[in-house]
């Protein structure tokens, strides 16, 4: 009965998403350390895609399914992800080949940091609700 | 994985930037040193960098090692030194001026020395910032169900 209350999609795209997101941590700190690197190629790690992929491929208890083509398309948390993942060509604009741009990197960082926050807050509220059950409020 | 490895690799830049100061602090230092190691005048030395390769600790390595981890930070391969020509100035009362009397001083500039500086100082700073938004990463992790 625990194990399927921990093992809902949401539940399980949410952990991922943690995960996905110290990786990307994980890239950024990597660019920063290369910054003087000659001929470092910037890394990225994009994981959205994918997760909303597998969230929707796990059926309807993720997200809303439509029934009706008036509906309002009921996004998960996957989807609200999303947004993150981009292609970009990355041209070095310096003399020793390097690609990483600062202000990008510190961007996307600060990015990381607010979207894991969210993240592990929406998690800890739920457990947090789940505990309050079970003590009976 | 992920936030240790993050630690890892800012840790891993932050040594990194401090030989680098420390080349340049050798450099300025020497700027007219004219017995070096060789006998000639001190050579301007630089920091090679290179990223560091793909290193597997035991303990992912017994999790099942990742194969494909992103980034593992940065290595000083090397310090390279200047072979650029010696600068030449006229000081016949120098004792080790050469005939014609002129003395070999180090191939340093102190601009090249001071704007190498600044960079290293910029590089260091960034990572101490992603140093510690990866310390909140882990923070709010570690907030997680909490109270």
């Amino acid at each position: 009965m625990l194990g399927s209350i921990f093992d809902t999609t949401s539940f399980r795209a949410a952990r991922q998403g943690l995960t996905g997101l110290s990786q990307r941590q994980q890239a950024i700190a990597s660019n920063i350390a290369n910054i003087d690197t000659p001929g470092y190629q910037r890394r990225e790690v994009s994981f959205e895609d994918t997760l909303r992929q597998e969230v929707a491929a796990t059926g309807s208890r993720g997200g809303l399914t439509r029934t009706d083509p008036r509906h309002f398309g009921g996004g998960g948390t996957a989807s609200e992800l999303a947004s993150g993942s981009r292609s970009r060509d990355v041209v070095a604009s310096r003399n020793d080949a390097n690609t990483v741009d600062v202000d990008e990197e510190m961007m996307l960082m600060v990015d990381t940091q607010l979207r894991y926050q969210a993240l592990s807050q929406s998690i800890g509220t739920r457990i947090n609700t789940l505990r309050s059950v079970i003590r009976g409020g | 994985m992920g936030l240790w490895s993050s630690l890892r690799i800012s840790g891993s830049a932050l040594a990194a930037q401090r030989v680098r100061m420390d080349t340049i602090a050798n450099n300025v230092s020497n700027m007219t040193t004219t017995r070096g190691a060789d006998g000639g005048p001190y050579r301007r030395q630089s920091v090679l960098l290179a990223e560091r390769g793909q290193e597997v600790p035991f303990r992912d390595f017994l999790g099942r090692a990742r194969a494909n981890e992103p980034g593992s930070g940065v290595a000083v391969t090397g310090i390279h030194e200047d072979s650029s020509a010696p600068r030449r100035v006229f000081d016949p009362a120098h004792p080790d001026a050469d005939a014609e009397g002129f003395v070999l001083l180090p191939n340093i500039d102190i601009v090249t020395e001071m704007t190498d500086l600044v960079g290293a100082q910029r590089a260091y700073e960034a990572t101490v910032t992603v140093l510690n938004a990866t310390k909140s990463l882990a923070q709010s992790a570690l907030n997680i169900g909490r109270g």
